[in-house]
Parts: C-alpha cells; sequence; structure tokens
C-alpha cells in the first residue's frame, strides 16, 4: 500500500495541497491569503517534479489491488498529470494579484482550484468507470463554484448557472451511459467492456446495452469537450467566469475530458465492430464544431468569447483526429504503430494548445485591473507602447493558436493534419474543412494583436501589476517556444504516452474475474431473466 | 391436520392488521383526543417555515444550508453501512488495516469539511 501511494505521490501531493489551502481559509491568521497562491504553486510544482521523476521508470504498476483496479500510472497519465499540473501552476501564478485587482479574494478561491485539479488528475489516471466519473465530477463541482466566484458580478453568476446546469446535465447522461456499460458486463472496468464487446458472444440485451452506452458516453464527453452540437454553454460561461477559470476551463478541463474520451473510445470501442458507427458520427461533428467555431469567432469584440468560440474550432480539430483514430482502428489490417503516431499527435496538439490558451488568458486576465469585467478589443488599442512584455505574450500565443510556422502551434496542427492524412486518406474531406477552418482564424487572431500594435489607445491601458504573473507568463511562453523549435523532443515524448493510452492489454479486473472463473457475458439482469424463464 | 396455505397468506394478515391498526389509531386519537388547536399545532411542520403561502415567498437562506449539511452527514453513514457489512469479510482476508485506514482517511477528511464549515459560522443560526 505504501508502495503505491509513493507512485501516486502527484495526486497525493495535490490532495493534502487542497486540504491545507481549505484549512488555512478558516485559521485566524492575517496574510495567509496573500501566499495561497504562490503555496498552491509550489503545491503544483512539487507534484510535477514527482511526475517527472516517475517519467523515467519503465514498467510502473500499482500492487494493492483496490489500487490497480481503479487507477494506472503509465506513461499517459504522467504526461496528462505534467500538463495538467503546469496548469493549475501557471492559473494559480496568475491568480495571486487578479482576485484583489477583482475584488474577490478569498480563500476559498484556491482550495477550489486545487480540488479540480485533483478531480483533473484522477479522471485521466481512471482505469474503471466510476473512478472516471468521481475525477469528473471534483472537477466540475470546483469548477461550477469558481465560476461564480465574483459574487457582485450578475456575468459570473450566469456563468456559474449555465455551465452548472449544463454540465450537471452531461454528468447525469454519462452516469447513464456508465450504467448501461455496467448492464453488459457486470463490471465498471473500462477495459471489461472491450473485451465482452471483442468477445463477440454477447445476447441481443448486451449488444443493446452497449450501444445505449456508447451514444450516451459520447454525448456526455461532446458536452464536456465543447463540441458542436453540445456547445451552447460554451461562450456565455468562458466570458462571464473570472479570467484565469476561463482559462482553466479552456485548458484544463478540456485537456482532462479529451484524454478520458481516448482512454474510453479506445479501450472499450476501438477495435470492435459497434452497432453504431461512431468514427463517422465524430467525424460529422467534428466538422460542424469546426465551421461554426471558426464563424461564429469571427463576429465577437470581446476577446474571451472570441477564445471561447476558437476553443470550440480546436476541439473540431482534435475530434476529426479522434475520427480518423476511430476509423483506423475498426479496419482489420491496423497496427498499433499507426494508432499510437494518430494519438501521439493529439496528445502533442493538447499540449501545444493548452499551453498557448494559458497564456492568452494569463496575459488577458491582467487587463483586468481596476475590478475591469469585459476584455473587448477596444481595452487592448495599443497596449504594445506601454506593455510591450504583455503584448508579445499575448501575440505570441495567439499567432500560435492560429498555427503561423515558426510557432509550436503550426507543427501541432501540421502533425495533426498529416497523421490524419496518412493514416486515413478517406477523411481528405475533413482535413480540407480543417485547413480552411484554420485559414479563417487567422483572421480573428490577428484582430487583437493590430489593436494592441498599430492602434492610439483607446482609453489610457490599465493593467494589473503583478510578478508573480510574469513568472508564469514567462515560464509559459519559453515552454512554447522550446516546443516549436524542438518539436520532436516533445513529439517523442507524446508518443510515447501515445503507446499507453489502451487499457485493453491488462486489466486486473479481468485477471481476478479469470481467478474467479465468473463468465463475462452474464449481465445482471440477464440472469434474472434467465431464472425467470427457467422456473417457468 | 396440515392445511395446504399459501406461504404469503401471514404476510398478508400481517398487512391487513398493519393498516387497520394505523388507520385506528389514526381516528381513536381524531375521537378520543383533547383538541385545544393553536396556529402552531396546526401546522403540518410545527418547525420550519409556513407550507400555506405564496410559493413565490422568500425564505431564507439557513433552511437551505441546514438541509445541505444534513444531506452531506448523512450520505456519509450511508458509505459506512457496506463498509461495516464487509469489514469483518478484509480482516479474516488480513486486510484489516488496510480497509480500517480507508475508512479513517475517508471520515479525516470529511472532518476537515466539518472543521472548515464550524470555522466559517455556517453552522451558526444567527
Amino acid at each position: 500500500m505504501l508502495h503505491d501511494l509513493m507512485l501516486l505521490a502527484p495526486l497525493d501531493i495535490m490532495i493534502v495541497m487542497s486540504i491545507i489551502l481549505l484549512l488555512a481559509c478558516v485559521v485566524p491568521v492575517q496574510g495567509t491569503r496573500a501566499f495561497m497562491g504562490r503555496v498552491l504553486a509550489l503545491g503544483c510544482t512539487l507534484a510535477f517534479i514527482a511526475t517527472a521523476f516517475m517519467w523515467g521508470e519503465p514498467d510502473l504498476q500499482l500492487k494493492s489491488h483496490s489500487f490497480a483496479v481503479a487507477l494506472t500510472v503509465g506513461p499517459a497519465t504522467q504526461f496528462s498529470w505534467a500538463i495538467i499540473l503546469l496548469i493549475g501552476f501557471a492559473i494559480a501564478l496568475v491568480s495571486a494579484d487578479h482576485l484583489p485587482a477583482q475584488k474577490m479574494d478569498h480563500g476559498e478561491y484556491y482550495a477550489l482550484l486545487s480540488f479540480s485539479i485533483v478531480g483533473m488528475m484522477a479522471m485521466v489516471a481512471a482505469r474503471e468507470f466510476f473512478t472516471l466519473f468521481i475525477g469528473l465530477e471534483i472537477m466540475s463541482m470546483a469548477i461550477y463554484v469558481l465560476c461564480g466566484f465574483k459574487r457582485s458580478s450578475v456575468f459570473s453568476a450566469e456563468a456559474a448557472i449555465k455551465y452548472f446546469i449544463l454540465g450537471s446535465l452531461a454528468s447525469g447522461i454519462m452516469l447513464l451511459g456508465i450504467a448501461f456499460a455496467y448492464g453488459t458486463t457486470g463490471t465498471t472496468g473500462i477495459a471489461d467492456l472491450g473485451l465482452a464487446l471483442r468477445g463477440g458472444n454477447l445476447s441481443d440485451a448486451a449488444q443493446l446495452y452497449a450501444t445505449i452506452s456508447l451514444v450516451l458516453l459520447l454525448i456526455g464527453f461532446a458536452f464536456k469537450v465543447a463540441a458542436v452540437p453540445f456547445h451552447s454553454w460554451t461562450p456565455d460561461a468562458y466570458e462571464g467566469a473570472p479570467t484565469p477559470i476561463t482559462g482553466l476551463m479552456a485548458t484544463g478541463v478540456k485537456v482532462a475530458a479529451v484524454v478520458a474520451f481516448l482512454r474510453v473510445f479506445i479501450t472499450a470501442f476501438g477495435e470492435v465492430q459497434t452497432a453504431l458507427d461512431w468514427p463517422r458520427v465524430v467525424a460529422y461533428m467534428a466538422c460542424a464544431t469546426i465551421i461554426f467555431g471558426n464563424l461564429a469567432a469571427i463576429g465577437q469584440s470581446n476577446v474571451k468569447r472570441m477564445l471561447a468560440y476558437s476553443s470550440i474550432a480546436h476541439a473540431g480539430y482534435i475530434l476529426m483526429a479522434v475520427a480518423a483514430l476511430g476509423v483506423h482502428m475498426k479496419r482489420p489490417e491496423a497496427t498499433p504503430q499507426e494508432a499510437t503516431e494518430l494519438t501521439g499527435a493529439i496528445l502533442y496538439y493538447l499540449l501545444v494548445y493548452g499551453v498557448a490558451n494559458l497564456i492568452a488568458f494569463g496575459a488577458l486576465s491582467l487587463f483586468g485591473a481596476r475590478n475591469r469585467e469585459d476584455i473587448d478589443n477596444f481595452v487592448l488599442s495599443g497596449a504594445a507602447r506601454k506593455h510591450p512584455v504583455i503584448a508579445l505574450v499575448l501575440s505570441i500565443s495567439l499567432l500560435s493558436l492560429a498555427g503561423i510556422p515558426p510557432l509550436a502551434g503550426f507543427f501541432a496542427k501540421f502533425s495533426l493534419f498529416r497523421a490524419v492524412l496518412v493514416h486515413e486518406p478517406e477523411l481528405l474531406w475533413l482535413v480540407l474543412v480543417s485547413v480552411l477552418g484554420s485559414a479563417v482564424s487567422a483572421y480573428y487572431y490577428l484582430r487583437p494583436i493590430v489593436r494592441m500594435y498599430m492602434y492610439a489607445e483607446y482609453e489610457p491601458v490599465r493593467v494589473i501589476r503583478s510578478g508573480a504573473a510574469h513568472v508564469a507568463l514567462l515560464l509559459t511562453t519559453g515552454l512554447l517556444l522550446h516546443s516549436g523549435l524542438a518539436p520532436t523532443r516533445y513529439q517523442d515524448m507524446s508518443n510515447r504516452a501515445a503507446a499507453d493510452m489502451s487499457l485493453a492489454d491488462s486489466s486486473p479486473v479481468q485477471e481476478a474475474k479469470k481467478k474467479n472463473d465468473v463468465p463475462l457475458k452474464a449481465t445482471a439482469l440477464e440472469s434474472v431473466q434467465d431464472d425467470h424463464l427457467s422456473s417457468r | 391436520m396440515n392445511p395446504i396455505y399459501d406461504p404469503y397468506l401471514p404476510l398478508g394478515i400481517l398487512l391487513l392488521l398493519a393498516i387497520g391498526l394505523g388507520l385506528a389509531i389514526i381516528f381513536l386519537n381524531g375521537i378520543l383526543g383533547p383538541k385545544r388547536m393553536s396556529k402552531e399545532k396546526s401546522t403540518p411542520f410545527e418547525c420550519g417555515n409556513d407550507p400555506g403561502t405564496n410559493p413565490r415567498q422568500r425564505f431564507d437562506v439557513k433552511f437551505y444550508l441546514t438541509a445541505l449539511f444534513f444531506i452531506i452527514f448523512d450520505v456519509e453513514v450511508v458509505f459506512l453501512f457496506p463498509w461495516a457489512v464487509l469489514y469483518r469479510e478484509q480482516l479474516l482476508a488480513g486486510n484489516g488495516w488496510f480497509f480500517f485506514a480507508e475508512m479513517v482517511f475517508f471520515l479525516g477528511i470529511l472532518t476537515v469539511g466539518l472543521a472548515y464549515v464550524w470555522k466559517r459560522g455556517a453552522l451558526d443560526w444567527e
């Protein structure tokens, strides 16, 4: 058990950090609040270092049954943890001076932020549906509250209530999907669902449950990654939430949701023929998402809202690769290496997209001085003259999101589109849509840059003076530039993580099942029906 | 003398008896008991807010908090039940300390929550 707790050190550190921060809110010592952001950033750094130590170790396995059934700590988990902890680190530092300027400096903010990071980490490490769901809920609950954290603002309340209602609906749908998965296999293991479907000796009822489960899980994850037609909460929630929290939603939530989505679909629905041709559905969804996200972003004058629509478009590019992966895995001649290459491209894209968005929202949050809430193009006008560093990092991140060549965004998009074209040439139409979408996106990404560099000040530009935020922004910008200059290094890492993505190879649940010799196909409901029939 | 009857018959009789007794007590109470009504006594719930008014009326957020805390700590007990049922089995399997530590950890986190709520003053009615 101690061995397992050591392996889960990053998760342990963050859980302890959350508890410490929660208790720090009520200790009657003055001045603790000023340090809480930095303490959380320190905790994230420690957890990141622990993750980095794990990275070199080959073949890490949890030993005790209860842990091994629920969680996995392979390279895929470590890679996702590293991204999530980086996001947590940057958001904590950016918030440190943002909160007092926005008159919402309550300690609970950092405790909730820490809890949401714990949830994300549990979600991407889950080997089993309930762990995934609990991680998802810990993350979501904390973020619902954080969305409405600025209690004096109507927009913040609106964001919170919209995100809460639609988010809990999505969670409910996903839970129903999990229930049907349980109905198919009689266990909650993700790998068991894939195993049962691959076995091919399922009854008609179990087959039907699996299909229903597939549809419900697809809808649930589409909500979380904000794919059309389940995107409607995104613009309002992103616009109204405090800017650092919008950054967390656009990066952390998306990374966790996409990784969990990949895990579940590769493992459970990857190499089997399902009644519903899900890769085709995902492909159409991706197409609609890319077109809608890019077109809607054009008309936005509020930069946060523009980035919300652009994050929808980016979810579309990712879904395109997921669709290609799905089509690919269903081919009989498919090799694991090719699937790994596609998954690796998705993970690399996630990393670069996450870091770029993190910088963009971090820089935007600095424009929230003097309790200012909406950040539109007028606020940015002429900012480059007075605040060259902030303008520069914001420009770099926006150019990277647009995919301009020397930056990491270009390599991420290139490797994603290339992987799809090489492995699934029949999705050429979708790649064309993506390329056109990216071309359109350059227009709206360049607009804030033009405003900052080529316009005169519309009103005096005021930014929050924050050393902590500058440290976070410069570090993440350095990472973004480095991942653009040395992309192969990061691609190697993401490929290594991608090889570990599927949970199908070794499931402790299956091993336990084999030992006890329980037939996997029997569902609870079916055995009841069988009893009933035989008694008659 | 061993009449064949449905094994569920005693259960049916018990059901009838229970319903009959319940009804009898309610009506006998109404017939025999003294009646000194007051406004408070005639409400369905003697504590809490008046149920017979306009539903759009505002009510104190404290009720909501109390209900929420009740649910949280009630659900905690629900988690304790399956744990207690399985404990003996796990103890015999040699997992006793691990199983015990898990519950201590769970309760510890809940205690932190309680400490937070307490210090925040959410448990004070005024």
